[in-house]
């Protein structure tokens, strides 16, 4: 589904990403490792074409450019480890990517957001309350919410369980790997995580290890 | 009845007073001296010359001069606003011109409401009146585009947040031009609506020395203040567009060519 050919990032003159090849099947549940530094989340940047890189992606064997770059990124949602900071309620912040126009026939479904609210461990008044007014479990589990309901074909995840408890990795990690249909990317270092993906590719100082990839 | 005169050598005994300031810095041993002197001999020196060429241009009262002086200064406001918000000259003037042009021209029309037309393309109104609206501009321009591009840099995660979510960059740029928006139009509002009570404003002092009435003089400065926040608030939003037309690659990102290199580290 997603090929990354010799793709590699070079920032003020150090290179964080050497050289990166790797496929990714449909519905694939990927995991990234590495030791802290190693370029595991600026290669998921690159992916998203928000690093500038060297090298090549091709999805559903047509390779990503400028002219159809907008297209890639709307079947893809993607979940960095620094969160924003916004002043609205829960539930306006899950209605907001609605808004946008790539997403105006997506309509939001109420029960499956009820459904989700309950396996990410939520209470009633949460949607009310204010995001900034959150823990940063339950900003991450919120944002989580957002991606599931979104339900586009990939989803890329940078470290989005790091502030949750076992129980509440556990709940996050099956409702993301859930569909057979979603390709999964992400980045973590929980063992929730390696125990649901059907691949662990290591990386060392910008670099996949050998037979890893 | 008129302004009356000073004579140079009052103006020039009244210039001396600026020696108490410097006493001051030179009690507390604040190293301005120089920056004072050097202030206020720039200062003497142009508008010197702008009572020179203004004699010349009111003397002459050419539309075709008068709006070529505009269009001056909108272009030497055009490229203050950019140094100051620490973006690059080369990057945006053109792309940022047309907005302040089509403000202020947009502003220019407005007043054909309360003026007539040959009143106001006299040199005597749109040259002060021109002015007035670009020197008040200035400030809330410089405010948005310095708060709009360093939010993008600072938040940049939160950019991507948007692009990640299936925003286009016009969606995912809104956010920030609303609240830079906000931060540039707040002084505005605080002028606006402490005008007479805070301050005297500089056009309707000028009038009333002039021989003015002080309702004539207040009748003009409504007009000038709804111009210049009707200018200000178009041009903040025009500008923001336009810059960020050209701020951004073809993948979205935020250039880094565009800022000057001034250290701050962005």
């Amino acid at each position: 589904m997603i090929d990354v050919g010799h793709l590699s990032v070079t920032k003020g003159g150090k290179t964080i990403v050497s050289d990166v090849s790797l496929s990714v099947r449909e519905g694939e549940k990927l995991l990234l490792r590495g030791p802290s530094g190693c370029g595991k989340s600026t290669l998921l940047r690159a992916l998203l074409f928000f690093e500038p890189f060297r090298g090549s992606i091709r999805f559903r064997n047509e390779t990503v450019d400028r002219t159809n770059l907008a297209a890639f990124r709307s079947r893809i949602s993607f979940l960095g480890q620094t969160l924003p900071q916004f002043q609205v309620s829960a539930d306006e912040l899950l209605q907001m990517p609605f808004r946008y126009r790539a997403n105006r026939d997506h309509r939001p479904d109420e029960a499956e957001k009820q459904r989700l609210l309950e396996a990410l461990n939520f209470n009633g008044g949460i949607l009310e309350t204010s995001f900034a007014d959150l823990s940063g479990g339950e900003r991450q589990r919120l944002l989580i919410l957002q991606v599931l309901l979104l339900n586009k074909p990939v989803a890329v995840f940078d470290e989005i369980t790091s502030a949750l408890d076992r129980k509440n990795i556990a709940g996050a990690v099956r409702e993301i790997t859930a569909d057979p249909r979603r390709t999964v990317i992400a980045v973590s270092h929980q063992a929730e995580w390696e125990a649901a993906a059907d691949r662990v590719i290591e990386m060392e100082e910008g670099r996949v290890l050998e037979g890893t990839g | 009845m008129g302004a009356i005169k000073i004579s140079y050598l009052s103006l020039f005994f009244y210039l001396l007073l600026i020696a108490l300031p410097i006493l001051l810095l030179l009690h507390l041993r604040i190293r301005l001296v120089k920056s004072v002197l050097i202030a206020v001999l720039r200062m003497v020196v142009q508008l010197g010359f702008v009572a020179l060429y203004l004699e010349t241009i009111f003397r002459w009262n050419l539309p075709w001069v008068n709006f070529l002086y505009i269009l001056i200064m909108i272009a030497v406001a055009n490229q203050a606003i950019l140094r100051q918000s620490g973006l690059r000259f080369g990057v945006f003037f053109l792309s940022t011109l047309p907005a302040y042009l089509a403000a202020v021209l947009f502003s220019f029309l407005t007043f054909f409401i309360v003026l007539d037309v040959e009143t106001f393309v006299s040199a005597r109104y749109i040259i002060p009146i021109g002015g007035m609206i670009l020197g008040n501009i200035l400030r809330g321009n410089i405010i948005s585009l310095d708060r709009l591009t360093h939010a993008l840099v600072k938040r940049k995660d939160e950019y991507i947040y948007y692009l990640s979510l299936g925003a286009s960059r016009r969606e995912a740029l809104k956010p920030f031009m609303a609240e830079s928006m906000k931060a540039a139009i707040a002084p505005y509002i605080a002028t606006v609506s402490t005008m007479g009570l805070v301050s005297l404003p500089g056009m309707m002092t000028g009038q009333i020395l002039g021989g003015a009435s002080p309702a004539v003089a207040i009748q003009y400065q409504i007009m000038i203040m709804v111009a210049i926040f009707v200018t200000s608030s178009l041009s903040i939003y025009l500008s923001m567009w336009f810059s960020m037309r050209v701020a951004f690659d073809d993948c979205d990102r935020l250039r880094p060519s565009i800022f000057l290199p001034d250290g701050s580290g962005r």
